[in-house]
């Protein structure tokens, strides 16, 4: 699945507090269970001091290979802060940190 | 002149460029045409290409401008974005602000 390929390499390299993948590809003219146009939501603090087209860029970098095999893909990218903003859900609370398994 | 040269061209020389699918009056694809509504709205004139009816600027220019999908949007000769972003500008007042600015520089 495209999807999984899309979510696995954006957590790998941007390592995300907040990612949605979403298949958009039945609102379009397209075969049924195509994998052709995808949402990306992602809450990244790798992207505080980039703008905009540098953002969208570097996800398009990270997805070179899944690029060449989609149509379409609207991207909207929030460092920690600007997600706060937008949706008042604060992403601001401790990870974590594995201590259970100790 | 090569297909890169010929862009580079086309960017230098507009202000205000979208490469885009189709053309303002007849976009071909969504994200195009949202793109054309967000210029016209802003109420300047813009420049377009339709890489559609030029299939080398169609395979180039991604790999110029390190952005893999169109519409692509060149203000004073720098990538401002796709559609998604344009829309992001425009809701918050930016793209009228910059294009507003190009405009003013270019009649200078």
């Amino acid at each position: 699945m495209i999807k999984d390929e899309i979510e696995n390499k954006l957590n790998d390299d941007l390592n995300p507090w907040f990612l949605e993948v979403v298949n958009e590809s039945p609102n379009h003219n397209v075969p049924d269970g195509a994998e052709s146009h995808f949402k990306i939501i992602i809450v990244s603090e790798k992207f505080i001091d980039f703008r905009a087209v540098k953002r969208h860029q570097l996800i398009y970098s990270i997805l070179n290979e899944e690029m060449k095999k989609i149509h379409a893909v609207a991207i909207h990218p929030f460092t920690p802060e600007e997600w706060k903003e937008k949706t008042g859900e604060n992403l601001d609370s401790p990870k974590c940190l594995g201590g259970g398994n100790d | 002149m090569s297909t890169e040269e010929r862009i580079k061209k086309q960017i230098s020389d507009n202000s205000i460029l979208l490469f885009m699918k189709g053309s303002p009056d007849k976009p071909q694809c969504g994200f195009s045409q949202r793109a054309t509504q967000i210029l016209m709205a802003c109420g300047k004139e813009f420049s377009f290409v339709d890489i559609l009816s030029n299939q080398d600027i169609r395979e180039t220019l991604p790999s110029i401008s390190n952005w893999p999908t169109f519409p692509q949007l060149f203000i004073n000769g720098e990538l401002i974005g796709g559609s998604d972003i344009m829309m992001d500008m425009y809701q918050s007042g930016e793209m009228q602000k910059v294009i507003d600015e190009a405009t003013e520089e270019s009649s200078d």
